[in-house]
């Protein structure tokens, strides 16, 4: 064993000081960064809403002609929910978004896929979609109703056309993005061209495809309610429309609601379903 | 016959040349240490080697084995595939799992098959992607900078752990560092490329009983022929308060 | 440090009340207020400055501005026709006089809104001039009003067009439990030739007109067809207004001179129909010529009553028979009329045609 330590480097227990409580700590700098968030904060926007909406009902303010009281408003829910009307209709715009939804996203897939992976395909397919995407496909309408007539066809359609957009934008940028390093790695390893596209090319895409994904999800509710205004038999967007004729904004606004929950759990599913499958990221949100 | 072979290799991009006609061999199984300062050629050198300088013109003979890995200095581990998959990427056969998890084992990542790239630390992902390039019995290693985004006690580690594997697997290695002491300490041969030229070649004996003092001369001439003071030479240098490591 | 949160805190308690406090405040109070005319009051005769009224009229409109005609008060025209639209902007506050057929002033009294006619029209030989006609899709195999039996129609209960269903299935001695009435209200000319061809359903009421013509020219081949309904009368028109416009008694001069611009312009297209078919269908609506002419002459002539007897029977039969069908209460038609308006009405088209036969 090594003789202890001894000499200058030890600290003779006389020469030790007695221990006084350490001076008032300075006060710590102002903080200038944003502070933890509060865990419900969020609600404090649409809250703050209904408080005025219901001040301004209860008051008088706000004419109930031109605007129900939130308590009106969930009466007439109720209503149309005991009526069936409500249950119907939402189904059967749930049904329409959701197969134009379905059709947009697998059509925007293929030709992204095409146009992303190959050059040629790009100059096939990327300057076609570019150009549509200048269209607005709500101007389209009157075109696709000679097409298509206007059964449940061309409202899928229309849906269809304006979720493919998002869907193909971010698709071919996620595929053409892929980060080089990645791409000299798998020239390296010896990947052939199909098992660097299956490792590499698409997860790397995923991420810009689920983007896609929430951007087409919004489309299809704002097709779907443009589509529903004209020449509809059956629907939210028809509900409303019948409520206009019967001067019944109490329907019109909760059709409205409808509209907005529709959307919100839309992206909600889109969300979860995307941290579930990019298990794998570690981003700035978690 | 040797691993690699390079005769009258140039590079340029756009009008700068890079490498200048440059003259290499490898043997099976021979440690070199490519060593330079910043922009003599080192990395462009390697990565001709390994083939990926698509964007590059130049002339020149490249005769590399058919079997070979690169480690780059950023782990590159794809960050959707766990640490497995990663060892075992572009890997085929029915004993691809078996490989990985002993690469895994030997260095010393072992029972970390299942993590992800971003739950290990830099020098743990290093060390996967070392996993990687052993994986597939390469010829020839090329290793890129391999640690130079690692602290200081991380490197250390990795020069034992690069030692090991060397010795285990005997592929023919080209080792492109900046760092000379990492040269010495690893190579059989030091390289030193300036201007785009081959400047000089060393031979290290490792074997040698005064290999501590010969060491410490060839770090000297090569830190001299790189330009870079030495802080650890007793010589007068440039007039100045004048510090010196007591020995 | 605790002290300035919570400052901060009733800073923003206060600022979030603010909003609140305003509008409890400034909630409108019931008005006592300016001068109201009631509805028994003589109407005034002179229009006082500053008036405007929000009218709904495109033919007057047109007329007017073609021949620089100029009203005693500010006209603000907007271009809403028909029983749905003119239901919603009365609701929203934003139109004074809206024009429609029969059955939409029924329709607002019955949801809330409660408006009164100022002055009705006709046409003079309606059974020749039908204003709709019931149109089948290709396809249907309808043949006659018979055929309608199980069949798909087009129906608005707030339209003259739900009434022509109902009365024509009445004739046909169809009750509704025997066809299939898809609830589909008719806001453009293109909706419900638009349901036909698309096969949502398989009869819909169509008027007469260019767009009608030309569904019959694309579709006739497969089996599109217009029948026309049994004898009954379709064809009144209503200039209304919402009752509270009535209790202004600047408004209520400026409706009076209103309906006697409105007789003055009809007048006058009746006296020119080629001038009318180029001037309006042609120039403004975009209409071929060829088309122009149709539409001119499937309207015919316009037939203003000397009094108002005809329209209240009218209403009431198309009261008591909508109200059976769509569960409302029934009420007395005569609640519709603002009968100070008869004599204005029946004035001003007298001294119209003589005003146009002079020319």
């Amino acid at each position: 064993m090594n003789a202890p330590l001894t000499g200058a480097f030890e600290i003779a227990a006389t020469a030790r000081p007695a221990w006084t409580p350490p001076p008032a700590s300075p006060p710590a700098r102002p903080r200038l960064g944003l502070g933890r968030p509060a865990p419900l904060g969020w609600l404090l926007g649409p809250g703050l809403l209904l408080f005025y909406w219901s001040v301004g009902s209860a008051s008088g303010f706000i004419d109930a002609r031109i605007l129900p009281s939130p308590w009106a408003t969930v009466a007439t829910a109720a209503d149309l929910i005991r009526e069936g009307r409500l249950q119907t209709n939402l189904a059967v715009s749930a049904l329409r978004a959701g197969e134009g939804f379905v059709l947009g996203v697998s059509a925007g897939l293929v030709v992204a896929l095409i146009s992303g992976l190959s050059l040629t395909g790009g100059y096939v397919f990327d300057g076609l979609v570019q150009m549509k995407r200048a269209i607005p496909t709500l101007a389209l309408i009157p075109l696709v109703i000679l097409w298509f007539g206007i059964g449940e066809v061309m409202k899928v359609t229309v849906i269809a056309l304006t979720v493919f957009i998002p869907v193909y934008l971010q698709t071919h940028n996620a595929l053409r993005a892929i980060d080089l390093r990645y791409v000299e790695l798998a020239e390296t390893l010896g990947l052939s061209r199909w098992a660097f596209i299956r490792s590499v090319v698409l997860p790397g895409a995923l991420p810009g495809v689920f983007l896609g994904l929430r951007f087409a999800v919004m489309s299809a509710w704002l097709a779907l309610v443009v589509v529903e205004q004209l020449n509809a038999a059956s629907g939210v967007g028809y509900m409303i429309n019948l409520a206009r004729t019967y001067a019944q904004t109490d329907v019109i606004v909760v059709g409205l609601v409808v509209y907005a929950l529709l959307g919100l759990v839309s992206d909600s599913a889109v969300r979860v379903a995307e941290t579930r499958v990019l298990s794998w990221r570690r981003s700035l949100a978690s | 016959m040797s691993a690699v072979r390079v005769r009258g290799l140039t590079r340029r991009f756009t009008l700068r040349g890079v490498l200048n006609g440059v003259d290499l061999d490898i043997a099976p199984g021979e440690f070199v240490a490519l060593v330079g300062a910043s922009g003599s050629g080192k990395s462009t050198l390697l990565r001709a080697l390994a083939g990926i300088d698509h964007e590059a013109q130049g002339e020149g003979e490249i005769a590399v084995p058919a079997r070979l890995s690169v480690v780059f200095q950023d782990a590159r581990l794809l960050p959707w595939k766990r640490v497995l998959a990663n060892a075992t990427l572009g890997l085929t056969g029915a004993d691809v799992r078996t490989r990985g998890l002993a690469a895994l084992a030997e260095v010393g990542l072992a029972g970390r098959e299942d993590a992800w790239p971003h739950e290990l630390s830099g020098g743990e992902q290093q060390r996967v992607a070392l996993a990687r390039s052993l994986t597939r019995e390469p010829e020839l290693l090329l290793a890129d900078e391999p640690f130079g985004a690692l602290d200081a006690l991380t490197r250390l580690r990795m020069h034992a752990l690069l030692k090991r594997l060397s010795e285990t697997h005997r592929p023919a290695v080209l080792l492109v560092t900046h760092d000379v002491d990492e040269a010495i300490e690893l190579a059989d041969r030091v390289v030193l490329l300036e201007a785009g030229r081959i400047a000089a070649d060393i031979p290290i004996d490792h074997a040698a009983p005064d290999r501590a003092a010969r060491f410490l001369a060839l770090r000297a001439s090569l830190l001299a022929l790189l330009g870079v003071e030495d802080p650890l030479s007793d010589e007068p240098k440039i007039p100045g308060p004048t510090r010196s490591m007591g020995r | 440090m605790l002290r300035w949160r919570r400052v901060k805190l009733a800073a923003g308690v206060l600022l979030a009340a603010a909003p609140a406090v305003y509008m409890v405040a400034a909630a409108p109070r019931p008005d006592p207020g300016t001068a109201r005319l009631a509805l028994d009051a003589p109407l005034p005769q002179t229009v006082p400055p500053g008036v405007t009224l929000a009218v709904g009229d495109p033919t007057t409109e047109a007329v007017m501005k073609h021949l620089g005609w100029q009203a005693p008060f500010a006209i603000k025209w907007a271009r809403i026709t028909g029983g749905p639209a003119v239901t919603e902007a009365f609701h929203a506050k934003v139109l004074d006089v809206g024009l429609s057929a029969d059955i939409p002033p029924i329709h607002a009294t019955w949801v809330g809104i409660p408006v009164k006619t100022i002055a009705v029209m006709f046409r003079a030989d309606p059974a020749n001039h039908p204003l709709y006609e019931l149109a089948v899709a290709p396809g249907s195999g309808i043949a006659s009003l018979a055929d309608l039996r199980g069949k798909r129609i087009a129906f608005s209960p707030g339209q003259v067009q739900g009434e022509v269903v109902l009365r024509t299935l009445a004739a046909e001695h169809l009750t509704k439990k025997d066809v299939t009435l898809v609830e589909l209200p008719s806001t453009g000319a293109d909706v419900y030739i638009n349901a036909l061809v698309g096969g949502l359903v398989d009869a819909a009421p169509l008027a007469p007109g260019a767009a009608t013509r030309h569904y019959l020219d694309d579709w006739g081949a497969k089996g599109a067809r217009l029948l026309p309904h049994p004898g009954f009368r379709d064809d009144l028109l209503n200039i209304y207004v919402r009752q509270e416009t009535l209790a202004d008694p600047a408004k209520a001069a400026a409706l009076r001179a209103y309906v006697q611009l409105w007789a003055r312009a009809n007048a006058w297209i009746d006296a020119h129909p080629a001038e009318w078919a180029k001037l309006y269908y042609v120039d403004q609506e975009g209409l071929s010529p060829d088309d122009a002419r149709y539409v001119v002459e499937a309207t015919g002539r316009r037939d203003a009553p000397r009094d108002w007897a005809g329209a209240v029977a009218l209403q009431q039969s198309a009261v008591n028979l909508m109200a059976a069908e769509t569960g409302h209460k029934r009420f007395d038609a005569h609640a519709l009329f603002d009968t100070r308006f008869e004599p204005v009405e029946a004035q001003a088209w007298s001294a119209a045609r003589q005003q146009v036969a002079s020319r």
